[in-house]
């Protein structure tokens, strides 16, 4: 289903990157957790030895937890702002990463004219997401079924 | 940790998670003005409208989960911050 709207611009799609971008995140947010909870349960069998290695180590534990916490949430609440929009004059990748980085790329069709899918490699072929490479070396990564994409893109180039 | 509660661990605790609680909410003020943000800018490029029922649906359903994100962001700072320091003052024994 396609908007018009009155500046005769047409919403074809509007995406999110593929959950592939997730597993980052989840992984290194695990890998952390897990590290914070064993310095905790650590500290307690370094009790009965040492007691302010005891209290080093639950302290330690703590702030891995609080460090895994705060990183994860923050990646993920940037990733969700992250948003590919396709109308049928343009092209808008909307990328924010919290007070590092924030990207406006706006591709307009009337400079473009040839967009391919590019899906390199074993996991991008089996998970089916890639990168839409435009005229002039200009991609959008992380796009999920972009050969689709792509064409829809070529349809809407070939309705302006 | 039997034996081993002191008060100004105890302090240092509670001002390490008061600490993160500043950081939480100072993470949620810089998301929640990019967002506002970020819809302006995407109404400006004149791709939608608040009239646009499609792009409102998808709007929400981004905006629950970015809500529900936030929420489940505070809850974990609160549990952690509670976790902590109930931990540090009961000391169960399998600690």
């Amino acid at each position: 289903m396609s908007i018009r709207h009155p500046s005769n611009e047409r919403l074809i799609r509007f995406m999110r990157p593929h959950w592939i971008t997730h597993v980052f995140p989840l992984f290194l947010g695990t890998l952390l957790l897990g590290a914070g909870v064993l310095l905790v349960l650590l500290s307690g069998f370094a009790l009965h030895h040492q007691t302010w290695i005891a209290i080093a180590a639950f302290f330690a534990g703590v702030a891995v937890l609080t460090l895994a916490v705060h990183w994860f949430f923050v990646r993920m609440l940037s990733d969700s702002m992250e948003q590919i929009l396709v109308t049928d004059k343009r092209i808008v990748h909307l990328q924010l990463k919290l007070l590092l980085h924030e990207l406006t790329n706006e591709i307009s069709f009337e400079k473009m004219k040839t967009v391919a899918a590019v899906k390199d490699g074993f996991l991008e072929n089996v998970l089916s997401y890639g990168s839409l490479v435009f005229e002039g070396g200009t991609s959008v990564p992380y796009v999920a079924h972009p050969n689709a994409t792509v064409k829809d893109i070529e349809q809407a180039m070939g309705l302006r | 940790m039997p034996g081993s509660f002191s008060v100004p661990v105890l302090l240092a605790l509670v001002a390490f998670q008061a600490g993160s609680f500043a950081v939480a909410a100072f993470f949620l003020t810089v998301f929640l003005r990019a967002k506002h943000r970020r819809r302006a800018l995407v109404q400006s490029l004149a791709i939608t409208s608040d009239d646009d029922e499609e792009w409102l649906l998808r709007w929400r359903r981004t905006e629950k989960r970015q809500t529900a994100m936030q929420v489940a962001y505070v809850a974990s700072v609160a549990a952690l911050a509670a976790g902590s320091t109930l931990l540090y003052v009961f000391q169960p024994h399998w600690l």
